[in-house]
């Protein structure tokens, strides 16, 4: 029998989506919590080894004191004869100048820095093998190879495992898209382990069904986006061949996300504040319990709403976070305001021979003919002909971070969202 | 459309005044200052688009009588169609239409057919007074492309330049190219750098901390070691502190020993070898004393010894033999008598010998008895002849048994017996064996025996004859086989008869006896053949017993014949040399006495002439050694050994006092073991230099913590410092934010130049007809000198350009045009405006306030010229205070003017 834990991206000493410096503190610290309840989870399950699909700190960033964190844990791993199977990603890669390789590791830990396949036995105390783990490393942060393609075939009855920081894709000409080791489903299916540990999504799933193929996704969430319960895999394979897979949060504080719209009716902060506190109930209800772990939620208003001005009052936004997180006793609350929109109907104002009628059909031709353009894949087509958009994609943009024009019109697109309503709320000059 | 009539019952200063015949295209309105031109020209407004405020209190022109408005008014649309307006503004406006007899409620708001402009525009636009000419560029030109682009409905939409002007300044707000003043960007970028200056500093701060945790770990090693050097040190010190003066005392006695004089004589010499010397005199005196005492005692003890003679001296050495051959005269003497008793016996059994074979043989066999005949005897085998006898008795009876059956055979019928004798003979040898067992005598058991076997063998014999008798009397009574069996018998009794013969050759027995051989005849034989060998018996041991008796007599008289007594006899002999010895040897025990003493005595004089001689000797050596040592003076000699002495005390006690110095042997070794370079350790200045060393260790060494807590809390503080990763955050934040303000800015940057365009394309769309227009009335008015208007766009605004008749080039207007000009210009644009603005809607009535006053002749006439095409279409108000203006435009328009009080 072999019986592992699974985790990967870590992300150890990296950045946290939080406004304030608190909160940071506290998810720093539930991670390296998180980290160490791993350590404690091994040896409390006995299992003959640790494994980690890469990620597990980033390379510029890994401080002293976690670098002593890692040692310490991997010692106390040492003590209970747990090995660690350690293969990198593209944060920590192997290469000469990383960190990865310049750290001293305890001898039970066995890292798969570059990129040479190796296949390396798991022996039990009486030196019997009672698996195998066959691993390759990112030696550089660029590897867009699809090495998995390479990794022997399956042979005897000895538990085979793979571990790999990988990017699966079911394109069929992977290497294009990627350059975090792309392979596909079958690559993996085809080499029949009995287990695939893989890292870089940070969201655990199986790959398929049936297929033992898992990502373990990260142990806590990092931003607002990465929601919901996270943690590792505790796996065992029996001899017969039969593998369980148990997933296991280690995370201690949880995200959560609430996206709100149909805000027409909000006339007062009150009525506004009881609305979002009845979304939150049957949003947390349903989706994680706050007494048992710490939550961090966050509330996207969208639409358009009377409210629109006085919610774009940093004042008014920190009450409405404030009453929010003393409601439901959360760890932090983020409400994000940017996408409402004014009361004014846009429709209203599309008829007319006026400027501004003008103004919102050009934004409507412009949205409609990067959306053709994105539709189509295609750089080139009708925008080339249309005068208005050849001048916004000559535009001084404040962001330089496009090169293309397809990156533009992307970016265009982007930008054309809420327009309309902006338009209309500046042209327009409300009734008294 | 046209003003036909209006019946002002309260407007401002007017009440119940009635303008009537107003229905021409050019109305002239004359009067002073202050007569209500004015008024009259807000009353057109309100007549067209209601009150504005809508209150009277409110409103400037209310009545001044009545504080309210009414008024009254019929209109001619440009189909022709007549209209009555009436308008009254008390708390509320109320306005009332009646077109086609159809009373259309108007309240407060404008004319149905005058919809396509607003009340701000029309303000605006349609009245025209001669301070908008002076004010012609810049704002005004702004003004009225302003008015032109967007005041074009009945919605309220904002000046779209402004509307960009205002995006534009929050753009730059957030982000400007120029990156002058300060913007959101700025800030961001500002607080990002700052943060990556702070992440280069947590870099620095990280390779410190690292650096420090090294130089920390450095640090206690080295605190180690100086530790362990100074463990070491200290160890060595105690070692040294134990060792030295041990080192010392043996280096003492080492150096004393050098200053020994190293001369075999001295190591010979005792200390006190003048005391001994003196002592040696004195034993010597003693010893000659004791010496004669000696030998006095000596010649005393020697006197006393007896001396034995030679006769004494060998009786005392036969001590034993003598009582040995004592012992053995006494035995003689039984031997002798024993011989004699022997003797008898002999004789006896001779004379029985003789008895017997008398009886027996034919001649006495005793007379010599180891002659061949008693041999012969002796040689006869008694149970052979036994059976030889039977065998013979047997072929007797056997014959006589044939003889009997021949007999038989004669008689027919012959009883066959056996003889009882034959049990009884079985019976009679039982009762001898039995006998002779119990009696121990030989003779009757052999008897017996043989009685035994003879019985019982002849009565088996006669059993076993018989039943073959008895078988030959059934089976072969033949005669023939019975005088065969005879024959036969015969012979073999005569062969039995011949064997016993020649057993008994050269024996002297009678024929017949032997022919008819009995067994009594045995028993005497046996009885003979035993006294034969009892006879040679007693001769041969009678014999063996005299010879000894000889020889021992022979040996006793030859040991007595050593001594003097020879003629006494044996037995005196020995009883004297009896009493003789325990008196010798009781002298001979005092010699030994006396001669042990002396022995003692001798030896002892002898041990003291030894112990003399030694003393003398050794007086002498001593003496010759003095003499050697002081070269040839004693008294040298006895002072440098001395000296000696002393040094040999001192070194004796240092020893004495090293020995007492447990494990000194462990020690030594180890002193020796110490190999030159820490030999240091022995030397006191060395080990003050090592004390002193332990001092500067134990200094370093406190350096050294404070170093180490120094690093300690260095690192502490260093741990305490802001994260990478909290710097990170931040910067990831901030970054995120400087997307979003990014996109915010670039999104109002889009919207702007989206707006400018649609202004653009707007006016691209609506401009030409204007200009077209313009530049007819600008043609018109300037009499053909300019022809053409056009507009330049350029990013400092709207520049005009006039095109002259005959300048292919068209020039830019400028401050540097002639005013006229520049009036002729703007009045061209604003009427061609008007124009454009009123489309396809209803041509609304224009003011003119003093317009043309400061005109020269040319121009004002062509300029009438031009009003009086205008004024066919649309309705031109004229006010003017100046009388030949009111007279010349009556004159040119064909119109009387309408006087105002």
């Amino acid at each position: 029998m072999l019986k592992f834990i699974h985790i990967g991206d870590v992300h150890l000493d990296t950045t946290f989506y939080s406004r304030e410096s608190a909160i940071r503190e506290k998810l720093r610290g539930s991670l390296r919590m998180a980290f160490l309840e791993v350590i404690e989870a091994c040896i409390l399950e006995k299992v003959d080894a640790l494994l980690i699909a890469g990620d597990l700190f980033d390379n510029h960033q890994l401080s002293f004191q976690t670098e002593e964190l890692l040692i310490k844990s991997f010692n106390r791993l040492n003590e209970h004869n747990i090995k660690v199977f350690y293969a990198t990603g593209n944060h920590d890669p192997g290469e000469i100048r990383s960190r990865v390789g310049a750290i001293r590791w305890p001898d039970n830990v066995m890292v798969f820095a570059n990129d040479e396949i190796c296949d390396v036995d798991v022996s039990n105390l009486q030196g019997e093998i009672i698996g195998k783990i066959i691993s390759v490393g990112h030696k550089t942060n660029r590897e867009s190879r699809n090495l998995v393609q390479e990794f022997p075939v399956k042979r005897g009855d000895i538990p085979h495992v793979g571990l790999v920081h990988a990017m699966v894709t079911n394109a069929s000409d992977v290497e294009k898209h990627d350059r975090y080791l792309p392979c596909t489903k079958e690559d993996l299916l085809e080499k029949g382990y009995d287990f695939w540990a893989l890292g870089h999504i940070h969201q655990y799933q199986e790959i398929g069904e049936a297929t033992n193929i898992y990502y373990s996704g990260n142990l806590q969430g990092r931003h607002p986006r990465e929601t919901g319960e996270k943690g590792g895999l505790l796996v065992t394979i029996e001899e017969n061949g039969l593998t369980k897979v148990e997933f296991k949060n280690f995370a201690k504080v949880i995200w959560s996300t609430l996206s709100v719209d149909q805000l027409e009716e909000m006339t007062s902060y009150n009525q506004m504040k009881d609305y979002l506190v009845d979304l939150a109930t049957n949003h947390l209800e349903g989706g994680y319990a706050p007494s048992r772990m710490e939550g961090i939620l966050r509330v996207e208003l969208k639409g358009r709403c009377p409210l629109r001005e006085e919610l774009h009052e940093e004042e008014n936004i920190r009450q409405l976070e404030e009453d929010l997180k003393y409601h439901f006793n959360l760890l932090s609350v983020e409400v994000k305001t940017e996408e409402l929109l004014p009361l004014q109907n846009v429709e209203d104002y599309r008829d007319g021979d006026n400027v501004l009628a003008k103004i919102l059909a050009f934004l409507e031709e412009v949205q409609e003919v990067v959306e053709e353009g994105q539709v189509k894949g295609e750089v080139r087509g009708e925008w080339e002909e249309n005068p208005l958009l050849e001048r916004l994609l000559k535009l001084p943009f404040a962001n330089k971070g496009m090169k293309t024009n397809a990156e533009k019109l992307q970016y265009i697109s982007k930008l054309l969202k809420g327009l309309p309503e902006q338009a209309v709320h500046r042209m327009v000059v409300e009734d008294q | 459309m046209k003003i036909k009539k209006l019946e002002i019952i309260d407007f401002g200063k007017f009440s119940d005044t009635t303008l009537n015949s107003l229905d021409q295209g050019m109305v002239v309105i004359y009067g002073k200052n202050e007569a209500g031109k004015t008024t009259l020209f807000n009353l057109i407004n309100s007549l067209i688009f209601g009150f504005s405020p809508a209150k009277s209190e409110n409103h400037p022109y209310s009545s001044w009588k009545n504080e309210r408005i009414e008024f009254k008014s019929v209109i001619t649309t440009d189909e022709g169609e007549e209209v009555h307006l009436y308008r009254r503004l008390l708390s509320s406006p109320k306005g009332q239409m009646t077109m086609d007899d159809n009373l259309i409620e108007l309240k407060n708001a404008p004319l149905p057919f005058a919809n396509h402009i607003s009340w701000e525009i029309y303000n605006k636009i349609y009245s025209l007074r001669v301070e908008d000419l002076v004010e012609i560029q810049g704002k005004a030109w702004d003004e009225v492309q302003d008015k032109l682009l967007a005041n074009f409905g009945n919605i309220n939409i904002r000046n779209t330049k402004d509307v960009i002007k205002e995006i534009n300044e929050e753009a730059n707000t957030i982000h400007r190219h120029s990156g002058r003043g300060k913007t959101l960007v700025k800030e961001i970028e500002t607080e990002i750098q700052g943060l990556k200056k702070e992440k280069q500093e947590a870099l620095a701060t990280q390779s410190r901390l690292k650096n420090y945790d090294q130089r920390l770990a450095v640090t206690k090693s080295k605190i180690e070691e100086k530790t362990e050097e100074k463990i070491i040190l200290k160890v060595q010190l105690k070692r040294a502190k134990q060792l030295t003066p041990i080192k010392a005392m043996i280096s003492e006695v080492e150096e004393l020993r050098r200053q020994q004089i190293k001369n075999p004589l001295l190591e010979s010499l005792s200390h006190n070898v003048g005391e001994k010397l003196q002592e040696l005199e004195e034993q010597q005196q003693n010893l000659q004393k004791a010496i004669e005492r000696k030998k006095d005692a000596i010649s005393e003890k020697q006197e006393k010894i007896h001396d034995f003679t030679t006769e004494e001296n060998l009786i005392l050495s036969k001590k034993d033999q003598v009582e040995e051959e004592y012992k053995r005269h006494l035995k003689l003497e039984n031997l002798r008598a024993e011989n004699q008793q022997l003797q008898q016996e002999t004789l006896r059994i001779e004379d029985r010998l003789k008895q017997e074979s008398r009886d027996l043989f034919t001649k006495d066999i005793t007379e010599d008895i180891e002659g061949e005949t008693p041999q012969r005897i002796k040689g006869l085998n008694i149970p052979e002849l036994g059976l030889m006898i039977t065998a013979q008795q047997k072929a007797k009876e056997g014959l006589r048994e044939v003889e009997g059956l021949l007999h038989y055979q004669h008689q027919q019928k012959k009883e066959v017996k056996t003889s009882n004798a034959y049990i009884v003979a079985g019976i009679v040898g039982f009762l001898l064996m039995v006998l002779g067992l119990v009696l121990n005598l030989t003779p009757l058991q052999v008897l017996g025996g043989i009685a035994i076997i003879y019985g019982v063998t002849d009565w088996m014999n006669g059993h076993r004859i018989k039943k073959q008798l008895m078988e030959e009397v059934r089976g072969s009574n033949k005669e023939k086989d019975l005088l065969q069996r005879k024959q036969q018998l015969t012979v073999e009794l005569e062969e039995k008869q011949k064997e016993i013969f020649k057993k008994f050759e050269a024996i002297p027995i009678p024929k017949l006896v032997l022919e008819n051989l009995q067994e009594l005849f045995l028993t005497n034989l046996i009885k003979v053949k035993d006294l034969i060998y009892q006879l040679e018996d007693k001769k041969r041991s009678l014999k063996d017993k005299q010879q000894q008796e000889d020889v021992v007599s022979k040996e006793i008289t030859q040991f007595l014949e050593q001594f003097n007594n020879k003629d006494m006899e044996a037995g005196q002999q020995f009883l004297y040399l009896k009493r003789m010895i325990p008196l010798f040897e009781n002298k001979k025990v005092i010699n030994q006495t006396l001669k042990e003493d002396l022995a003692e005595l001798e030896r002892g004089l002898k041990e003291l002439q030894d112990t003399l001689q030694d003393s003398v000797s050794t007086s002498e050596v001593l003496m010759e050694k003095l003499k050697a040592l002081g070269g040839g003076s004693k008294e040298v000699g006895l002072r440098t050994l001395k000296e000696n002495q002393h040094l040999q005390g001192k070194i004796y006690l240092m020893e004495e006092q090293l020995n007492k110095i447990p494990d000194l042997d462990s020690l030594t070794k180890e002193i020796n073991s110490y190999p030159q370079e820490e030999a240091w350790i022995f030397s006191d200045l060395e080990i003050e230099r090592a004390e002193e060393k332990v001092e500067e260790i134990e200094g370093n060494l406190q350096n050294l913590k404070d170093e180490k807590k120094e690093l300690e809390i260095i690192i502490q503080q260093l741990l305490k410092s802001v994260t990478l990763d909290e710097i990170e955050s931040r910067i990831l934040l901030l970054q995120t934010e400087l997307v979003k303000a990014f996109e915010k800015r670039d999104a109002l940057m889009l919207l702007a130049e989206v707006m400018g365009r649609a202004e653009e394309l707007f006016r691209e769309e609506n401009q030409p007809d204007v200009l077209k227009n313009a530049s007819r009335y600008l043609d018109l008015i300037t009499g053909g000198k300019y022809t053409t208007i056009y507009l330049e766009e350029s990013q400092e605004g709207t520049t005009i350009l006039l095109k002259e008749k005959y300048n292919p080039i068209p020039r830019r207007v400028t401050e540097t045009f002639s005013k006229g000009t520049l009036h002729q210009l703007y009045l061209s644009l604003r009427l061609s405006l008007i124009d454009h603005l009123d489309g396809k809607g209803e041509n609304l009535p224009i003011s003119f306030d003093e317009l043309l006053i400061n005109w020269d002749e040319e121009r004002l006439d062509y300029n009438l010229q031009l009003l009086k095409e205008i004024s066919k279409k649309r309705q031109i108000f004229m006010f003017t205070c100046h009388d030949w203006m009111a007279r010349k435009i009556e004159d040119a328009f064909g119109v009387q003017r309408i006087q105002l009080d």
